[in-house]
């Protein structure tokens, strides 16, 4: 469970998240909806625990600085970071023993899912945009976290990457992980999201669940609130 | 006023206005210039003009200086080339209806700055280059003048060798081997000439050398140092020879880029696609470092690991493909320097404070700063000093080594005992700690993104000012309490090592709560 508790996040006089909560369940898919520049990765960055921020972040329930908060919490960043002179499988191995976990199979499970298991021996210098993307994806997920957030994941992802990435989040859903996606791209998250958020100027402009019965679409919803239309 | 004099006028206006806009920037420019000011004016006291050490010193250091740079700048041209325009350059003016002629000569305007940006530390040299030499504050600013030129012209040679080149091995071959024999030419003439000197001992010999007339011809650094010792000395003529060359060497490589190769936006496109890369990664949180072009992978797999210290064995993995040896290219010549420094100045405890000094330079070279702008680290589930601990572990090894190879020559030259020399080796090693402490320290205030250059100005500052206090402690001891000068340097090594320590718990949350951000 991730819950976001009055979040406010300045740079100097700047405010990038204005006094931000909301709360994701286990076994949910929220998506996170916004303008460039509407505060989404700033907030992403909070919850990941690499910004200073106000308010409160838990991880199923622990303060996200915490240790265990972190042992529990999956971050693929919005532009994918990886060593240089590492080669793929080593990437998944360092996570692995980073997080003092043992390889029960899933470093290759995921590069296989994701066309990276034939690269396993290359290095991060000499992987396609794609092909860091999706490495930047095993590596946020080898060591099978409870709450996983991505910032704007399928930039740059070919479309078996896609589908498959679609597939994880299905599956990260019905094993009761805690998923929150950052997007821009609304219709690439339309058909599985139990929750959404609209962001606008650093604060939720609107909140929806799949569950609501509204007549306008999310779709919809987002180009009224952020061209200029009301709060909703 | 046309539209690249626009350009480059606003953005030097913006530059300035986005500093007082920012008051963290402001108040960083203002401690950086007070510790300019304040490393004049404790230079300023206790000089006696009458032991001042001849000029033909200071002038043979500008000159190996100047021709470092030059050459070090200068062989990128065999790797990516070196950029002097952005990306956002390349993409608005190359496209639009410019002449490339006039793009180059903007492009080598908006560079002048930024070499004249890169050479601020060397008004922190004025301390000891006063005291030894008694050059002034305007001597040092003509020098730094001088070094800009020389990174300038370095850019411009990095340019045209990577224009002629890309995409050639055959070229790369012909060009190198051009190159490296023109170097290794005026090195050999240089020990010829150092060979049959008439002079009491080497370093008068050196000196007699390193005033040799041929050596103006050194590409750069020949010239611009003629030119930087007649402004200091007021000889107007090689003040006009300096100049002369200067504009006559910018004029030949304008020409050889922009007529013999007119199409040269395809190379500045490639080295500036390089460098935005490495810019836009080091702003996103990617680790950048300058990898061989051949990587040999090897054995696979990290093996061994657990935790925090799976950090240091990644390094080690990556040392080895990256083929980063304890003993690198700059230890060897930062190591050389000292040694030669000590040796010409009959002061092995000048030779000392001289290694800690280059040691400043070179510190926020290791992994571990690459460490720091990736993400994996913070997210890490371990306590956040153990992971610095393990994320500076490969430094161990690397300052020792150094410290070895640059003191162990000090025991043939001063006959001195093998304690002081262990002193040596610890306080130098210990030092480098506490530097980096410093560095992380700076990380912690500022994270990963704030202005380079007003950056470097404070880091240079506060490393002056941490290593005070160990020195105050050996000074005490040596004159006070007549220890031998082994215990002094230990007892140094020992009190920096407690502030090192002190300094890295200070900055350990800098892996916890970090403002890790691409902004």
């Amino acid at each position: 469970m991730l819950q976001v508790n009055h979040v406010t996040k300045k740079y100097g006089k700047l405010i990038a998240n204005r006094d931000i909560s909301f709360q994701i369940g286990d076994g949910e898919i929220a998506v996170l909806l916004g303008p460039n520049g509407a505060g989404k990765s700033t907030i992403i960055k909070c919850i990941a625990g690499l910004l200073r921020f106000d308010g409160e972040i838990l991880i199923d329930s622990l303060g996200n600085k915490t240790l265990n908060a972190k042992h529990r919490l999956g971050y693929v960043p919005e532009m994918p970071a990886v060593y240089d002179m590492l080669t793929v499988g080593e990437h998944l191995e360092f996570m692995l023993r980073a997080y003092k976990m043992e390889d029960d199979g899933t470093a290759d499970r995921l590069l296989e899912r994701f066309e990276l298991l034939d690269k396993k021996d290359k290095l991060g210098k000499e992987l396609s945009k794609g092909m860091l993307q999706k490495l930047s994806i095993c590596c946020a997920l080898v060591h099978r976290p409870s709450v996983i957030i991505f910032d704007e994941p399928m930039v740059g992802l070919d479309p078996h990457a896609i589908k498959q990435l679609k597939e994880v989040f299905l599956e990260l859903r019905q094993n009761g992980a805690t998923v929150l996606i950052s997007t821009h791209m609304i219709d690439s998250v339309e058909a599985y999201w139990d929750k959404a958020y609209i962001m606008k100027d650093g604060a939720f402009v609107a909140e929806r669940s799949a569950s609501d019965t509204s007549e306008i679409s999310l779709e919809d919803l987002f180009f009224a609130l952020t061209e200029g239309g009301e709060d909703a | 006023m046309s539209a690249l004099l626009y350009l480059l006028s606003h953005k030097a206006k913006n530059r300035v206005k986005e500093i007082f806009h920012r008051p963290a920037e402001l108040v960083l420019l203002l401690v950086g210039v007070a510790l300019v000011v304040f490393v004049i004016f404790s230079g300023n006291m206790d000089v006696n003009p009458g032991s001042f050490r001849p000029r033909a010193e200071l002038y043979a250091i500008i000159f190996a200086l100047y021709a470092l740079v030059f050459v070090l700048t200068a062989k990128n041209g065999f790797v990516n080339g070196a950029s002097m325009f952005s990306m956002a350059d390349v993409n608005l003016l190359f496209t639009g209806p410019n002449l490339s002629k006039t793009l180059l000569s903007y492009g080598l305007f908006s560079q002048m700055g930024r070499s004249l940006m890169l050479g601020v530390f060397i008004l922190y040299q004025y301390s000891w280059v006063h005291n030894q030499y008694g050059a002034t504050v305007a001597d040092l600013f003509v020098i730094l003048v001088g070094y800009a030129m020389t990174v300038f012209l370095g850019q411009m040679a990095a340019m045209l060798l990577y224009s002629f080149t890309s995409g050639s091995d055959e070229k790369v071959r012909i060009a190198k081997g051009v190159f490296y024999g023109i170097i290794a030419a005026f090195v050999l003439y240089f020990v010829y000439l150092v060979a049959r000197a008439s002079g009491d001992n080497i370093l008068s010999r050196v000196l007699i050398a390193a005033a040799s007339p041929v050596l103006h011809f050194f590409p750069a650094a020949g010239f611009l140092r003629l030119g930087v010792v007649g402004v200091m000395e007021g000889n107007v003529v090689r003040i006009a020879i300096g100049l002369g060359c200067f504009v006559g060497s910018l004029i030949l490589y304008y020409v050889l880029v922009s007529v013999l190769n007119m199409d040269y936006y395809e190379d500045v496109l490639k080295a500036t696609e390089v460098s935005f890369s490495a810019i836009t990664a080091r702003k996103e949180g990617k680790a950048q470092e300058m990898t061989p072009r051949n990587v040999k992978v090897g054995k696979t797999g990290l093996g061994k690991g657990w935790g925090a210290s799976a950090i240091a064995q990644k390094h080690n993995v990556e040392n080895r493909r990256g083929k980063v040896l304890l003993l690198d290219l700059a230890s060897v010549i930062m190591a050389v320097v000292t040694i030669a420094f000590a040796f010409f100045i009959k002061e092995m405890i000048a030779g000392f404070a001289m290694s800690i000094y280059l040691l400043i330079m070179t510190i926020g070279g290791g992994r571990w700063s690459k460490e720091l702008t990736l993400p994996y680290v913070y997210l890490m589930p371990e306590p956040p000093f153990k992971k610095l601990l393990f994320m500076l572990k490969e430094q161990v090894p690397v300052l020792l080594t150094q410290s070895v190879v640059t003191f162990i020559p000090f025991y043939f030259i001063f006959r001195c005992d093998w304690l002081t020399i262990i002193g040596f080796i610890l306080g130098r090693t210990v030092a480098g700690f506490l530097f980096i402490g410093v560095d992380l320290l700076l990380h912690r205030w500022f994270g990963v993104g704030g202005n380079k250059a007003l950056l470097i100005m404070l880091y240079f500052g506060l490393c002056m000012i941490a290593a005070v206090p160990g020195i105050v402690v050996a000074v005490v001891l040596y004159q006070i309490v007549f220890l031998p000068l082994a215990f002094c340097v230990l007892a140094m090594a020992l009190f920096d090592l407690l502030l090192a320590l002190l300094l890295l718990f200070f900055s350990r949350n800098v892996l916890s709560v970090s403002e890790f951000n691409n902004k």
